[in-house]
């Protein structure tokens, strides 16, 4: 049986902040680009707002079931065959953004790096290494994360810094993108792009009690928030918004763009180091939830023999959408949009009814 | 399944089974002797038939391969077992009857066997049958010896109890018309066990099974009763390393010496211990009884002797060096302190080399090799523990810690695990690190192996637990992080600013060692567009006249470079670094002139080498050198999205292993509370506190304020101003 363990605050903010950011190397910033112009580096503050709102709602049901996670107080909320409902609802949809995420890995990797190796065998590779850390376990996801996040910080802080030589102030104009009515309501509906903050709910049984999570949640928002913002500040000062739209991995543009003379040139390997590892740390998290979900739907108290027919699905969920274009103009661009309403309404739904039913946990003031 | 199906098929010599044709006329004689009863024990044990049949059945498989003549004999050789086991289970019925006697009459007894003794002196096979008593067997259970010696020893064995046996069956044979024989045979048994009673007063008649007593003989009152165990223990007189020294102490009593030749120091035999006890004066002021304790007290001038009275223990200090006087009369012997075998003189350590530092590394010997740790560690809290880790090879490690800094949990796990140990061979710490460790199936080491006692030292002021084990230079520490193999005792030895340097310089070499040559191959083979133009033309045109793939090229490289890092360690002395350069040289530029490899990719293979010479730790540095290849092998088949995959499993297994239950990279992953000094070292006056991980008892490795003179004022007050 793997042993989910414990893992501290340090360990849990860099899962969680980046499973969340790593979107951002990806289509999003164009896709956002295209609906609110240069008005993206600063909307996503609202994303942000809306989704510590979203998460304090999760946290008071966190708080009121203390030493619980979701799918335990979804069954004493909702009851047996409710619970059970939640944990399928929740955890086929967390499978689906696992598998569109490598589809949109896989794609923008054809794109620019690989684009002679079939799909399939980048997939692979890539399912080996999710397998590989879904068998060590979520204590391992997590201390890997905090392991790489060094790693993913200074390439991030290079990529930005050797970048600065293709900052253009004016790029930024005009400040309010396509109108401030579109950019809040848009910023609004966008909070889904931090909807993974309610993988916390999942695993709450390996953190340190409620008041760690209020702090882990809080700190993850707001960190990630602040890094989307400046990445998309950035990236908005190298391209004209007219560019931006068009690009399907602007930051990897913009590290390839960098070119300090004859040999300081290309520093897209960087990049790309940021991008694999990101991306590996992202869907391990949303898979190893999507085990947990499934296990405790079926009450399989062992996640290993799960592993590789989960995964199996997963791979083969991938494979549904036809091409580049119905992942980035179609499916991503509605997970972003309209995630939230799985993300974060049915935790608010049970906090309701466990309201209106007077539900509580065992030892609330412990 | 298997075995039966090979043991069907496949034809085994009758000495694998455990026997052997008699080789000289007294066993010949003792075999026909057992012949003749064999067809009477057969009558009377129905019970053992069916087993016979069985074996007979197998000894048939045989048989059609060795021809018939010999069938009749071999059935015949099998017997004896059979025999012995029915026999074995009357003596165990038989057992709580004796005792009972014994207990009763136990004086009696001990004038029945010296009766018995005397008796039997004058005959030589029967002297044989009396001395290899019940309890030899046991002993050489114990010494779990394998192979075909311990098969031949059986063999011997076999035929003497069986010869006993026999002599007792003919005697109940003939008990009808001489019941006074057999009650001899039985009171002789029966002494033996209430010998080996003695001194048990707890075990009573519950423990009298002989597995309980199997490790536990006694040493007996009667001196040639001693020497006679000691030969059968040690397989004398074949084995002549074992020195019995017969005297009469002050001329009087009879006594022996016991040592292993060339394991002891003969000064102290030659003028501490013979001159002293051989003196006729010796036992002046001594009045009567065991002179033992008179003789440890006033006569002999070693300085250290201790009293044991079981051969288990008696056993190994022998073998350790020690030397052990018998005394007739006393149920004590006395163990001398004298090991002076020989052994290699301290030296500097070879693989851990400093410039600023101590220049003393481990030896071969245990107590040197602790001595040079506590003279370091300096403190009465320092403790060593002795333990005899391998079962037959006796070999002895020390357990070193802090009483009053390491945790006791840690202790209490490396106790644990090495008293746990059940092998029976381990040559050093090399053998002991592999049997301790959490995982063997991990790459990293789990285990800090290390040539220098002031990194011992150093651990163990941290709270780590060490091990040193004798036969090998090297002491092992636990648990341990991937920073105390990326540390050297330099680092500490140095300005912070210079130990930082180093870190950093070896850090990076670290990183080219285990990543260059796979990122090489991923941009060469994949992402060609990467690679800035100048530096992408002068490679095409290096790579252009060479007639392998890139792969290829890559590979032999590489396995060239290990072949001369391996043929140079072997190679002895000086040819050994001639050979290194040599191959590297002309190896290099004839591959260059012959069109072979590409200049650029000799460049990379040097450097790789040369980051992977800065790891410090050997071990590393052999994972190191094979994870080396399974990037190259990522690289080869995804690029650079492949050797991030690669890297990614690495770091998994590393990020999931444990070292006694602190994982491998704690500080980092978990983040734990430390000094600076992981990567960058701080002052050395700021290193407060020991590692969290370790949970010592003592978590302050410092005062408030370490350096007091900067705040004291100049001229008087505290510190080294005091002297002024």
């Amino acid at each position: 049986m793997i042993k989910e363990g414990k893992f501290g605050y340090h360990e849990a903010i860099s899962l969680l902040v980046i499973t969340i950011t790593t979107k951002t190397f990806f289509t999003s910033p164009s896709i956002l680009v295209e609906v609110v112009g240069t008005a993206g580096w600063y909307m996503t503050f609202i994303s942000t707002a809306i989704a510590i709102l979203a998460f304090m709602l999760l946290f008071m049901l966190l708080k009121r079931f203390p030493n619980k996670n979701i799918m335990e107080i979804a069954d004493l909320v909702l009851g047996k065959w409710g619970g059970f409902l939640f944990s399928l609802l929740f955890g086929g949809f967390l499978l689906w953004i696992a598998s569109i995420s490598i589809r949109e890995f896989v794609e923008v990797l054809k794109v620019y790096v690989l684009p002679e190796s079939p799909p399939s065998f980048v997939m692979i590779l890539f399912i080996i290494i999710i397998v590989f850390l879904s068998f060590m376990g979520l204590e391992t996801i997590a201390r890997f994360a905090k392991f790489i996040i060094y790693i993913l910080g200074l390439g991030f802080v290079l990529v930005i810094l050797l970048s600065s030589q293709n900052f253009v102030p004016r790029h930024l104009y005009p400040l309010l993108g396509y109108g401030i009515d579109t950019t809040i309501i848009y910023g609004l509906l966008r909070s889904s792009f931090y909807g993974e903050i309610a993988i916390i709910g999942v695993i709450a049984s390996s953190l340190h009690g409620y008041k760690e999570i209020k702090r882990i949640g809080i700190s993850t928002l707001l960190i990630s928030g602040l890094l989307t913002s400046i990445s998309l500040l950035v990236f908005t000062l190298v391209f004209p918004y007219t560019v931006g739209q068009e690009l399907t991995s602007p930051m990897y543009e913009m590290a390839a763009l960098i070119d300090y003379g004859g040999f300081m040139q290309r520093m897209e390997p960087i990049f790309l180091f940021l991008w694999n590892f990101g991306t590996f740390i992202e869907v391990s998290l949303i898979f190893y939830a999507v085990l947990m979900l499934f296990c405790h739907a079926f009450r399989i108290d062992d996640k290993r023999p799960v592993i590789l027919p989960m995964a199996t699905i997963m791979f083969s969920i991938s494979f549904i959408p036809k091409g580049i274009a119905e992942v980035i103009s179609g499916l991503v661009q509605t997970i972003r949009s309209w995630g939230w309403i799985i993300y974060y309404v049915p935790p608010i739904i049970i906090l309701i009814i466990a309201l209106i039913r007077k539900k509580k946990g065992e030892s609330q003031n412990a | 399944m298997l075995k039966g199906l090979k043991n069907f098929f496949i034809y085994k010599k009758p000495s694998e089974y455990g026997f052997r044709f008699p080789e000289d006329p007294e066993e010949s004689e003792q075999w026909d002797n057992y012949r003749g009863i064999t067809g009477n024990s057969q009558n009377q044990d129905k019970s053992d038939s069916s087993q016979k049949e069985s074996r007979q059945d197998n000894q048939k498989n045989q048989d059609d391969n060795e021809g018939s003549n010999n069938t009749q004999n071999k059935e015949e050789q099998k017997e004896p077992q059979e025999e012995q086991q029915g026999q074995k289970k009357q003596s165990k019925d038989d057992k709580p009857e004796q005792k009972e006697q014994n207990d009763k009459n136990p004086r009696k007894c001990d004038d029945e066997e010296n009766d018995k003794k005397k008796e039997t002196k004058s005959d030589k096979q029967e002297q044989v049958r009396v001395i290899k008593p019940i309890f030899v067997e046991e002993l050489v259970k114990n010494k779990n010896i394998e192979g075909k010696d311990k098969d031949n020893k059986k063999n011997k064995k076999k035929l003497q109890v069986s010869d006993k046996e026999d002599k007792k069956k003919k005697d109940e044979s003939s008990s009808k018309n001489s019941d006074s024989e057999s009650k001899e045979n039985q009171t002789k048994q029966k002494c033996q066990e209430s010998k080996k009673d003695e001194g048990k007063d707890d075990e009573g008649s519950e423990n009298n099974s002989s597995e309980e007593k199997e490790n536990d003989i006694n040493i007996s009152c009667k001196i040639d009763e001693n020497i006679k165990t000691l030969k059968n223990i040690f397989n004398m007189p074949v084995n002549q390393d074992v020195i019995i020294r017969e005297f009469k102490v002050a001329r009087k009593i009879e006594a022996c010496l016991v040592f292993i030749d060339g394991m002891i120091d003969k000064s102290i035999v030659i003028q501490f211990t013979l001159p002293q006890l051989m003196d006729a004066c010796a036992l002046d002021g001594f009045e009567d009884g065991c002179p033992i304790d008179f003789l440890e007290k006033n006569i002999l001038s070693i300085h250290q002797v201790v009293r044991m009275d079981n051969f288990k223990s008696i056993v190994p200090q022998i073998l350790s060096g020690l030397t052990v006087v018998f005394i007739d009369g006393c149920d004590e012997c006395l163990v001398m302190e004298s090991r002076g075998y020989e052994k290699r003189d301290i030296s500097v350590p070879n693989t851990e080399t400093v410039v600023n530092g101590a220049q003393e590394g481990f030896t071969e010997n245990l107590r040197t090799n602790i001595t040079l740790i506590r003279r370091i560690v300096k403190n009465e809290a320092l403790v060593t523990e002795f333990k005899i880790i391998s079962k037959t090879n006796n070999v002895l490690a020390a357990l070193l810690y802090m009483e009053d800094i390491t945790n006791k949990k840690i202790v209490e796990e490396v106790k644990r695990r090495v008293d746990n140990l059940d092998i029976d061979y381990i040559s050093g710490s090399g053998m002991l690190e592999q049997l301790v460790e959490d995982k063997s199936l991990m790459l990293f080491p789990q285990v800090i192996s290390t040539e220098r006692p002031d990194r011992v030292a150093s651990f163990l002021m941290d709270g780590k637990v060490a091990l040193v084990c004798e036969g090998t230079p090297f002491a092992l520490a636990m648990p341990i992080t991937f920073f105390d193999l990326f540390h050297t005792s330099e680092d500490s030895n140095l300005r912070w600013q210079y130990g930082t340097f180093l870190r950093i310089v070896r850090l990076i070499g670290t990183l080219i060692a285990l990543l260059l040559p796979g990122i090489w191959t991923a941009l060469i083979l994949f992402h060609q567009e990467m690679i800035p133009t100048s530096l992408l033309s002068s490679i095409v045109i290096s790579r252009a006249p060479v007639p392998f793939p890139f792969i290829v090229e890559y590979l032999l490289m590489e396995l060239s470079f290990e072949l001369i890092r391996e043929g140079g360690i072997r190679v002895p002395g000086i040819t050994g670094n001639t050979l290194g350069i040599i191959g590297a040289l002309i190896l290099g530029q004839s591959a260059v002139s012959a069109g072979l490899v590409s200049p650029s990719l000799i460049i990379i293979v040097a450097v790789t080498g040369l980051g992977n010479f800065a790891i410090p730790n050997y071990s590393l540095a052999l994972a190191v050198r094979i994870a080396r290849f399974i990037l190259i092998g990522f690289g080869a088949i995804g690029g650079l999205y492949g050797v991030s995959v690669g890297f990614s499993i690495f770091c998994a297994l590393s990020l999931s292993m444990k070292s006694f239950g602190v994982p491998f990279f704690t500080s980092i992953a978990p983040a734990t509370k430390s000094n600076r000094d992981k990567i960058i070292r701080g002052p050395l006056h700021k290193q407060y506190q020991r590692p969290d991980y370790l949970n010592t008892q003592n978590e302050k490795r410092m005062g408030d304020n370490p350096i007091g003179w900067v705040t004291s004022k100049p001229g008087g007050g505290r510190g080294n101003d005091q002297g002024r």
